[in-house]
């Protein structure tokens, strides 16, 4: 179930993304102005993404302890 | 006390880490200039409009600029005006021979100098060898402010080098603590070694990801937009260390299936630690032996350099290091703590 909303929720930030890049590279655009800056941007949120959901991993095993542990 | 003791790589990280994106997002890009219009100048007198970043220019300020190749100053920039902060018009007279038909440019005032390489191209000129001329120029900044240098085409995201890269860091070095749990297991078959070699290449692999994503961000606005010399203007680059990345990320990919596939603890712990010690070895053939036996786009490759010569300057090094330190003792402190998960989550079951 989860991993069918991940899935959907990418699909659509990809439709999203291809629809921008057809009108004009409006993303394309805010990468190149001001020296790239934006790519760094883009760049430390997706590790930042990807500490979260390492975040998100640990929780879920912890959670699952918790439970056997109160068995 | 005895948390001190314990705990004290877990704040050296946290440190290094503030210190790290501090730095980075605090710490200004060097001026430099960006283009000139027009770019292609012919003999005779030519009016060029130089476009910088972060040049600041002030009104009345000293500017010296002029055209170099090969350390020899060839032409000197006259009437020079400032239009705005980060425009100035100048004019140069061309001969009829030059020793090439691509120029680099430099300019200086009181505050900076830059220098940009292959940034302008003469028409129609004969290539011959020509005599070095004197420019008369303001005298040099005696103090250089701390920034972070501007490359051409890297601009800005010059910075990613205290994101992406360290990413690899610490992969590598996950990776290696896997490799020495794995031989470890092999020799005494205890299950607590095959664990930790588990959780290590579950958090590699985590980290490999965030590196061929960002690494394919990075390259997709800066490696590809330079058509005329790389076939490919998309996300990936056909470079040989993306691609050994990517085949290495795979085979771990397949450590974890291989693990998956098999029933009994012990046949499963066996079987994948020799399996871990091939990855391991085929992880330091892909990404760091064949980039440097071939022409990679990543520096340092091609060829076997000495860390000396690595594409770093004084003020990337004060903050690089301490990047890939911090980054790599966050990495054990999240190995860490999966290692201690999966240590309850097995008492459990042997209850």
């Amino acid at each position: 179930m989860n991993k069918k909303i991940v899935f959907l929720l990418l699909a659509f930030i990809a439709f999203f993304y291809n629809a921008s890049l057809a009108k004009g590279n409006l993303v394309e655009q805010t990468f190149h102005e001001s020296g790239k800056i934006n790519v760094v941007v883009a760049i430390v949120l997706i590790i930042f993404i990807g500490l979260i959901f390492y975040l998100i991993k640990l929780d879920r095993k912890i959670s699952e302890i918790e439970k056997e542990t109160k068995k | 006390m005895k948390t001190v003791k314990k705990h004290w790589w877990k704040a050296l990280s946290v440190i290094l880490l503030v210190y790290t994106f501090g730095f980075s997002f605090l710490v200004p890009l060097s001026p430099s200039i960006k283009s000139a219009t027009p770019n292609s100048l012919e003999i005779g007198e030519n009016k060029v409009i130089l476009t910088g970043y972060n040049t600041g220019f002030l009104e009345d300020e000293p500017i010296h600029v002029s055209i170099e190749y090969d350390k020899q100053t060839l032409l000197c920039g006259t009437a020079i005006s400032v239009l705005n902060k980060n425009q100035i018009e100048a004019s140069f007279t061309l001969p009829d021979s030059l020793p090439s038909k691509v120029l680099h440019l430099r300019l200086h005032t009181t505050r900076f100098s830059c220098f940009s390489p292959e940034l302008i191209k003469a028409f129609s000129i004969i290539e011959a060898p020509a005599n070095e001329v004197q420019c008369s120029s303001p005298a040099l900044a005696s103090s250089i402010p701390l920034d972070i240098p501007n490359r051409l085409q890297l601009n800005e995201t010059i910075r990613n080098l205290m994101f992406h890269v360290p990413m690899w860091f610490t992969m590598m070095v996950i990776l290696s603590i896997s490799f020495w749990y794995s031989i470890k297991y092999l020799y005494t078959f205890d299950l607590r070694y095959d664990r930790i070699a588990r959780e290590a290449v579950n958090i590699g692999l985590l980290f490999a990801a965030l590196g061929i994503v960002t690494g394919s961000i990075w390259a997709k606005f800066t490696w590809s937009e330079h058509t005329d010399l790389f076939t490919t203007s998309g996300w990936w680059v056909n470079d040989v260390k993306l691609n050994g990345a990517a085949i290495t990320t795979l085979i771990y990919l397949a450590y974890r299936i291989l693990r998956n596939s098999l029933q009994e603890t012990n046949q499963k712990a066996k079987v994948s630690a020799v399996y871990n010690i091939f990855a391991f070895v085929l992880m330091l053939v892909f990404i760091m032996i064949l980039p440097r036996i071939t022409d990679s786009l990543h520096p340092g490759n091609g060829g076997n350099p000495a860390f000396a010569k690595y594409d770093l300057d004084s003020t990337l090094r004060k903050v690089f290091y301490p990047a890939v330190v911090g980054w790599i003792l966050l990495g054990i402190w999240m190995l860490s703590l999966k290692k201690r998960i999966s240590t309850l989550e097995n008492n459990l079951e042997d209850e």
